[in-house]
């Protein structure tokens, strides 16, 4: 059975199509980063799949539908959909009192370990905490949760960059012990990179384009051209071009590395690179690139 | 590392959560939320005990003046203290409960905590029936248990000035014999009860508009009942809705309760005193259709409300 199954899925706000008839399969297991622009409708799927949207089209998650089932749903599902949901009279341990509560997969030795490492105090009521401390809570919270499938957007908005890093790691170390899917959006695509097993680039509310991480590195290549082989190079179809240090920096999707390595120095690119590429070509005049 | 080797070292917690706990936590939750929930209905409390103090000490001379006066011009101020310090006990519950129910709903949305409640494992009916259950059960019972504690705090005091009193000829028992204490926390418990469902549709209305509303829920819960009312005065020079809107909010006790001719023979007369009394009459109340329509109201208004918190985004 798949994790998360949708075909066609659609959803308009007045004129504007934010999913425009996605088709998505994400098996078991597999961490996924949804990697898009502001508006590209990365968090209204993620919402339709949490249930928090009504959509037009199919869609089950965890062979359920999250439209009528969102209460049996989240007993297997775990979500940080938006920053700042935490309400601010609630006290920290009536947080982790209430989720213990009525949630059957909640670990209260998992939170206590979480937050032995901040300087959270329990006492404290969530209005008093600073934004980064509230976003730390809500991701112990979750991750405290021993889900099937986790949904983080955005999880790591607001953290410092020691923090980002700890959260990255237990993310990963939780994954491998408990084989959990997880999905998951930011825009620090670099921190995430080699964290997840597939990535899909969401634009203008459709997946653009998705890639298994294993074969990034043998699909796509960046060629910094020989000044006599550019027009060789243009032939191949590259689907991006800029200039950088006077040479012409090309990048190739699908082209064999034996063909490219006779013009010039060939590399793998960063995923932020191809992410340009393929989805900021469309609609960005990017610093650089060629007209 | 293979998953097998680490797959034993995880314990499985997977025992199912009963609806039940759900619920209480639900409502422990709006506990926590709405502190005035139990604040108000105590600080009202305070300056009820603090009248009902300064009436302790008219109570000889009520007593006393039984003898002057005969038996039903001192059943009053004896009672009074009792039925009015209820009354605004009640105002109260009901003033905080219709306050709680526009509010609740549209608070979640306006804080965007409804994200937080809707990551968890618990339905919107579940969500929903405890939120109701505040104004239903959690405020009516805290109610009585004030007016309780008031009624005996107002005993004491009485049993107290009359002891300490100079007057001659009134004595406690006087007072026990006067107060038929059983018979009006019964009374009480039943007029509180009988409020409550009484005023379950309006309480029900207000969690509806408190889902629906998109800013201004209080405006929204008043004007619609509002601009019906006029339109029908004005154009058909009718009173149909606001004769219902009246009898809802100010018909539960001429509902519930009965008045009837009743007699006494006090101190031991012969001649007969006649008086109105007036007394619990669930028959009246269980065979009214206003009650019930009321009843199906606010179930449907609930459901209406279930359903409508499925699909609402923060504002």
């Amino acid at each position: 059975m798949h994790c998360i199954e949708a075909r066609g899925l659609t959803k308009k706000f007045g004129n504007t199509l934010a999913l425009n008839n996605v088709d998505l399969t994400v098996a078991p297991g597999r961490i996924v980063g949804l990697i898009g622009p502001n508006g590209a409708g990365k968090t209204t799927l993620l919402k339709a799949i949490l249930g928090l949207t009504s959509f037009d089209g199919e869609l089950t998650v965890l062979g359920r539908d999250p439209r009528t089932e969102r209460d049996v749903l989240m007993r297997d599902v775990c979500f940080i959909a938006d920053v700042s949901v935490l309400p601010t009279w609630l006290r920290v341990s009536q947080a982790i009192d209430y989720v213990e509560g009525v949630h059957p997969r909640f670990n209260r030795a998992t939170i206590d370990a979480f937050l032995a490492k901040t300087s959270i105090k329990r006492t404290a009521r969530i209005g008093e905490l600073s934004k980064g401390m509230v976003t730390q809570l809500h991701l112990a919270l979750v991750m405290s949760i021993e889900a099937k499938l986790m949904v983080l957007d955005e999880p790591t908005l607001g953290l410092d960059v020691i923090y980002r890093k700890q959260f990255y790691e237990s993310l990963l170390n939780d994954y491998h012990d408990k084989a959990r899917t997880i999905l998951i959006t930011t825009h620090q695509i670099d921190e995430i990179q080699h964290v997840l097993t597939d990535v899909m680039f969401v634009d203008g509310g459709r997946v653009v384009f998705s890639y298994e991480a294993d074969e990034f590195e043998s699909r796509f290549f960046e060629l910094s051209a020989m000044p006599s082989a550019v027009n060789a190079a243009r032939a191949l179809r590259p689907i991006y071009e800029r200039t950088s240090f006077g040479r012409s920096v090309f990048l190739f999707r699908d082209v064999e590395a034996e063909t490219l390595v006779a013009l010039g120095e060939i590399r793998t690119p960063s995923v932020e690179d191809v992410f340009l590429a393929v989805v900021g070509n469309q609609g960005y005049n990017i610093q650089g690139a060629q007209p | 590392m293979s998953q097998l080797e680490t797959g034993t070292s995880v314990v499985r917690i997977d025992h199912r959560i009963s609806l039940l706990r759900c619920f209480v936590w639900s409502l422990r939750k709006e506990l926590w939320e709405h502190r005035s929930i139990y604040w108000v209905p105590l600080v009202v409390a305070a300056f009820v005990v603090v009248g009902l103090l300064v009436a302790a000490f008219d109570v000889p001379a009520s007593l006393r003046g039984r003898r002057v006066w005969g038996d039903l011009t001192t059943r009053a101020p004896i009672h009074l203290p009792y039925s009015v310090s209820s009354m605004i006990l009640m105002a109260t519950m009901i003033l905080v409960g219709g306050f709680y129910c526009v509010e609740t709903l549209y608070a979640e949305r306006r804080d965007r905590s409804i994200v937080f409640w809707k990551s968890l494992p618990v339905s919107d009916a579940v969500a929903v029936v405890a939120k109701f259950f505040v104004p239903m059960v959690v405020l009516p019972a805290l109610t009585f248990l004030i007016a309780l504690c008031a009624h005996m705090f107002m005993l004491g005091a009485s049993a107290t000035t009359i002891s300490m009193s100079a007057m001659e000829g009134i004595s406690v028992s006087q007072l026990w014999a006067q107060l038929p204490l059983t018979e009006m926390l019964v009374a009480l418990l039943y007029f509180i009860v009988a409020t409550t469902l009484w005023y379950a549709p309006v309480f029900a209305w207000l969690m509806f508009i408190s889902v629906w509303a998109k800013r201004g829920a209080f405006v929204w819960a008043v004007v619609p009942p509002i601009a019906v009312i006029a339109l029908e005065r004005i154009a058909f020079k009718a009173s149909f809705f606001s004769d219902l809107i009246t009898s809802r909010l100010n018909g539960a006790a001429a509902a519930s309760f009965s008045a009837r001719a009743a007699q006494k023979f006090p101190n031991g007369s012969t001649e007969p005193f006649f008086y109105i009394e007036t007394v619990p009459d669930p028959a009246k109340l269980f065979s009214s259709g206003e009650f019930w329509i009321g009843l199906v109201v606010a179930a449907a208004l609930l459901i209406a409300t279930i359903r409508m918190r499925r699909l609402r985004d923060p504002i």
